[in-house]
């Protein structure tokens, strides 16, 4: 789905926090939001959202204004992982994965059978299925982040939007959530996500946003944004952007801090 | 798919509690000062009211199955109650006496009982004073600087204390003959003075509260997941916790009104409901009727039979309760 953002301006309570955000992306691409820390990276994800209310600029949604969607078409249009998610009640991970069918059902209804078995795919996709009966509340953090991607699967919404889906993880579990989220995108939906890592859009993203205090400082393909040059500029100190190859001949690029 | 083992696992467990409540609420009809026998009591449901003394017939209906629905109807709406405060403020440690909620319902009660009010203004005071009590706790424990979670209870604790000592003055102000000893005996939670009028009076909106979350059962689930999250999955997280808050408070406002402060239930049940079906509150529902009417039943029981004089309700639950409120906290909460 096409998502156009132009000239966003928001913030929370009377402080504005990103002014003037525009970019745009199409179906199946991975938008990666980059910037230090208080850039305003989560702040631009709760907009979209319509979690906080933007003070100017539109939002559209295959040329429509998502001010005139109401919550529940909005909720099938965007689908959201928060960056802290802190369950305290013992639900099971089908039970969790269920809840992404709410937009789809009646107010008062619960989930029928179908949508219990949709449920049950999204996790069969993500290859999560054998753990459709343990707790959530007692499973690891990159197994928790594959739950999340498979109840927006589940939530059946084209643009999946993620606050630091890997920022916690190690290594292992980091690439088990970039394999699902190119399952998703396999299946026609977008990406926005953000992220603390400058090298992580190299591997993953098809368009780059990066942020400085709240200010647009490039926007585009992940090499032509980030260069050493624009990098430097954001964060403050010198950083090299490489291209190394791997041990199956594959090149890829890696941003490295020079710490001397 | 071991989902169908679960559901199977469910039923059976519905059965087993049906089963084991219908037992007891036979075996209720046997309890109290008035010595009636198990066969008394059969007599009376398979053959009628011929088949047994007028007397029995009169205490088995007027004093003892009102004393059950009662028990029954507390239990079950204190439990449903406390699930519903705890999935709505994403706290499992709170309750509607943690909260405040009753002893401020009580405040209202005992304030309407001063004032010589009719039963419906008591349960209208009892309401208004609960809900008020349960916004302020919420309103406080969110604009708290750090830990939300130990706000709240701590801002229900001192509304609780609060009120608490509001009805001591109003003791103290009351009429020694009449209305003090009134306030002062309902207050301990008993459920000795119980008729059938005042049952029927109370458990309707209880069972109209609990209707209302049922419908909600669904949407309870997504609010535990918080409000932004809620949010973007298309439903408003404000509106739909107003309505079962304020559903939650009529009930704790009218098993107040009907039985006093009987406290613990609306925390312990929960918790043990969760322990056996999870945290779905399609499943959890329930079984938290049947757990809270059961043990509630039990514990009143106990309070006829256990001395030769009654014990308050109140005191039992409490000395069964603490102790488990102590276990959940040094467990950090399943």
């Amino acid at each position: 789905m096409q998502l156009q953002v132009e000239n966003l301006i928001g913030g929370y309570g009377k402080k504005e926090i990103l002014h003037n955000i525009s970019f745009n992306i199409n179906e199946g691409d991975v938008l990666c939001i980059l910037g230090p820390n208080g850039c305003g990276k989560s702040t631009l994800l709760k907009l979209l959202l319509r979690i906080i209310t933007k003070m100017t600029g539109n939002v559209f949604i295959h040329g429509k204004n998502t001010d005139k969607i109401d919550r529940k078409t909005l909720a099938q249009i965007f689908s959201y992982m928060p960056q802290s998610d802190r369950m305290l009640f013992p639900y099971t991970i089908l039970e969790m994965v269920t809840m992404g069918r709410t937009c789809h059902i009646g107010k008062w209804n619960t989930p029928s059978k179908d949508d219990i078995n949709i449920a049950y795919e999204a996790l069969e996709k993500l290859k999560i299925a054998h753990m459709a009966n343990k707790l959530y509340t007692n499973i690891s953090g990159g197994e928790r982040q594959l739950v999340l991607i498979a109840r927006a699967i589940c939530q059946d919404a084209s643009i999946l939007i993620m606050d630091e889906p890997t920022s916690s993880l190690d290594f292992a579990n980091k690439l088990l959530v970039m394999d699902a989220i190119s399952t998703a995108v396999k299946e026609g939906r977008s990406v926005i996500l953000t992220t603390h890592s400058p090298s992580e859009p190299f591997s993953i993203a098809s368009k780059v946003l990066l942020l400085s205090n709240g200010r647009k400082v490039g926007f585009g393909k992940p090499l032509e944004v980030l260069t050493s040059k624009a990098l430097e500029r954001v964060y403050g100190i010198p950083m090299d952007i490489m291209t190394v190859t791997d041990r199956f001949n594959d090149e890829m690029n890696i941003c490295m801090p020079i710490h001397k | 798919m071991d989902d169908r083992l679960k559901r199977r696992k469910f039923k059976l467990m519905v059965f087993l509690l049906l089963f084991l409540n219908i037992l007891l609420i036979v075996g209720s009809l046997t309890v109290g000062f008035y010595h009636i026998s198990i066969k008394e009591v059969l007599n009376l449901i398979f053959l009628g009211k011929d088949s047994v003394s007028n007397e029995v017939s009169i205490i088995i209906t007027r004093i003892r199955i009102p004393r059950i629905l009662a028990a029954y109807t507390i239990g079950s709406g204190l439990s449903i109650a406390g699930a519903s405060y705890q999935g709505m403020f994403k706290n499992p440690l709170v309750s509607p006496d943690i909260l405040g909620v009753s002893t401020g319902a009580g405040l209202g009660a005992a304030l309407a009982l001063t004032l010589q009010q009719s039963d419906f203004m008591v349960q209208v005071y009892a309401f208004t004073f609960g809900i008020i009590v349960v916004s302020l706790a919420y309103f406080i424990g969110s604009r708290a600087k750090y830990n939300h979670d130990v706000s709240l209870i701590l801002a229900g604790s001192m509304l609780g204390a609060l009120a608490s000592s509001l009805i001591t003055l109003l003791k103290y102000l009351a009429d020694p003959n009449d209305t003090l000893p009134a306030i002062t005996f309902w207050l301990m939670g008993s459920l000795s003075k119980v008729t059938i009028d005042s049952v029927l009076f109370s458990s309707i909106p209880i069972i109209i509260g609990c209707l209302v979350i049922y419908l909600l059962r669904w949407r309870l689930n997504i609010l535990t997941l918080g409000d932004e999250e809620a949010l973007t999955m298309g439903i408003d997280p404000k509106a739909t916790r107003f309505i079962a808050v304020a559903s939650a408070t009529v009930i704790s406002a009218s098993a107040v009104c009907l039985g006093g402060l009987i406290g613990w239930i609306g925390l312990m049940i929960p918790h043990i409901s969760r322990g056996l079906v999870g945290a779905d509150y399609r499943r959890m529902f329930p079984i938290n009727i049947l757990i809270g009417g059961l043990f509630l039943l039990l514990m009143d029981n106990l309070a006829r039979s256990l001395y030769s004089m009654e014990i308050p309700l109140g005191v039992l639950t409490a000395i069964m309760g603490a102790p488990f409120f102590i276990i959940l906290i040094l467990k950090r909460v399943r």
